[in-house]
């Protein structure tokens, strides 16, 4: 029986579930403080959801993870080491996208697999990328450049290249913004699919709270730099204490 | 005011030669870059042949129009392919080269790169584990490593052609062909022409490392790729017509003239 493309893509990931640890974490930018000890941990294989309003530090503190910033305190454990040491494989979906733009959108995918000398049959990757594109939606599209999509199928291309690179912590920025409501459905589905089919970690920062509860093992609520309340949805929704009932109502909440 | 300033040179340039060294170690990943290295060669090529013909000539037959009718006068309008030939091989060829490089080259370079790093790529490819400087400064070292002798080339012979035009058909130095080329072939020796291609390496190596250097630091928006270009240029041109005089004078040393 031929196999699916979805079928074809989880053959090709095999990420161990690694845990992952923030602890204390600070970093100043001048005399800003963006981070003002954070604590964090999720568990090897869970969902974590981190929502906060803009200027919470949620970016920041993703860069972290994905160890492109230096901490002035504190650290990140990926796999119970340091970010900067450790094996695992870290993934991170950019807000932007971070496409590059002189590939074509199948070059972009193919580009970590051919640089780590991965290519053992052309025909293989060349199956292998354009399911991973059709699990994400963008299925015929490998010879586009990404100048050529919108900015909801450049997003989807980029969770289509992080895939490929077979992370063991697949970090996510912002995945839905600017997505229209089928396409935030299927970026939904992609991660619950990972979570179910593949079982490694993801940490999804979002502002998107229907995305947060609908994925969510856990929901972490930034805010001042610090993480003001971490459960699970229905324990973040029911007892909640009046910063996050109104982050959750959705008003704003003024960071300090 | 003195020290900020030398600190900060110091600084820039140690930057600049670790991404040399760095560069130079991936070189050793050449084989498997191979496509990179000549999709940058070929760039190289269509970027600049047409204009490099254009300055070689020109530079060549300007000198002959300024010098050929002074020599005349001295009635030794014989000794013009030689002295066009020392000028253009020695000088005029490399430095207009590197100039032309910097300008043509090294501005898309750094906006390449700078444009990369302002639109997280360059952080999307350490994310990946893949190092930025052998991914996009490698293969462009390896080019230019490639092109600029031919490059250089091109120019000196350009305007060695330029200077015999201009003294053939110029009534005020009215020289044969046959004796301008006659002269050059006198004076110009392998090791003229050597010293020419390598100033011209030398020059465009440092263009490359400092456009990739104001590249790869670039931060902030999209107006900030702007001011990089404007950085990376007019600092290349200045490194350039520095390090002319102390590479010319460690050339003489070695008595590569």
């Amino acid at each position: 029986m031929e196999k699916t493309n979805l079928e074809i893509l989880l053959s090709r990931l095999n990420g161990r579930p690694v845990p992952l640890e923030v602890r204390n974490l600070k970093k100043s930018f001048g005399s800003r403080e963006v981070l003002r000890g954070v604590n964090l941990k999720a568990e090897p294989g869970e969902v974590m959801v981190l929502i906060g309003g803009s200027g919470s530090g949620k970016t920041v503190l993703l860069r972290h993870m994905a160890g492109l910033e230096e901490a002035d305190e504190g650290e990140v454990l990926v796999d119970s080491l340091p970010v900067s040491e450790t094996t695992a494989r870290v993934s991170l979906v950019f807000q932007s996208s971070a496409l590059f733009n002189s590939m074509t959108v199948a070059e972009n995918v193919e580009l970590f697999a051919r640089e780590h000398g991965l290519v053992k049959d052309e025909a293989e990757l060349a199956e292998v990328s354009e399911a991973a594109l059709s699990v994400v939606g963008i299925q015929g599209r490998g010879s586009a450049l990404p100048s050529e999509l919108s900015g909801g199928m450049k997003r989807r291309v980029a969770i289509a290249r992080a895939l490929l690179t077979n992370p063991d912590l697949l970090l996510y920025d912002e995945p839905t913004t600017g997505l229209d409501p089928a396409t935030k459905k299927s970026v939904e589905e992609i991660i619950l699919t990972i979570r179910d089919k593949v079982g490694i970690t993801q940490l999804v920062v979002t502002h998107d709270i229907q995305l947060a509860f609908s994925i969510a093992g856990r929901l972490s609520i930034m805010h001042g730099g610090r993480i003001a309340e971490t459960g699970t949805p229905e324990e973040v929704s029911s007892g909640a204490s009046p910063l996050v009932s109104r982050f959750l109502r959705g008003d704003r909440v003024e960071e300090g | 005011m003195i020290t900020g300033i030398a600190e900060r040179f110091a600084s820039f340039t140690g930057g600049a030669l670790k991404i040399f060294i760095e560069s130079v170690y991936w070189c050793k990943d050449a084989g498997a870059n191979r496509d990179k290295i000549f999709r940058q060669i070929s760039i190289i090529g269509a970027d600049t042949l047409l204009v490099a013909a254009a300055i070689g000539f020109s530079g060549g037959a300007v000198l002959a129009l300024q010098t050929g009718p002074l020599l005349a006068d001295f009635g030794i309008q014989e000794t013009l392919g030689g002295l066009i030939g020392i000028a253009v091989s020695r000088e005029i060829g490399p430095v207009m080269c590197s100039i032309l490089v910097a300008g043509r080259l090294g501005s898309a370079i750094t906006a390449e790169i700078a444009s990369m790093r302002v639109y997280d790529e360059i952080d999307a490819l350490v994310t990946m584990k893949i190092d930025p400087v052998k991914f996009l400064v490698m293969p462009r070292l390896i080019a230019f490593v490639i092109s600029m002798p031919v490059l250089v080339l091109f120019i000196i012979v350009t305007g060695w052609a330029g200077g015999a035009i201009v003294g053939a058909t110029n009534p005020a130095i009215s020289l044969s062909s046959a004796t301008y080329f006659n002269n050059l072939g006198d004076f110009v020796t392998f090791s003229t022409v050597l010293n020419g291609v390598i100033k011209a390496l030398v020059f465009g190596v440092i263009t490359l490392m400092i456009c990739c250097k104001i590249g790869l630091e670039t931060s902030g928006g999209p107006r900030q790729i702007g001011v990089s270009v404007t950085r990376a240029v007019v600092s290349s041109i200045v490194m350039i017509l520095v390090c002319d005089y102390f590479i010319s004078k460690i050339l003489l040393v070695f008595g590569i003239v």
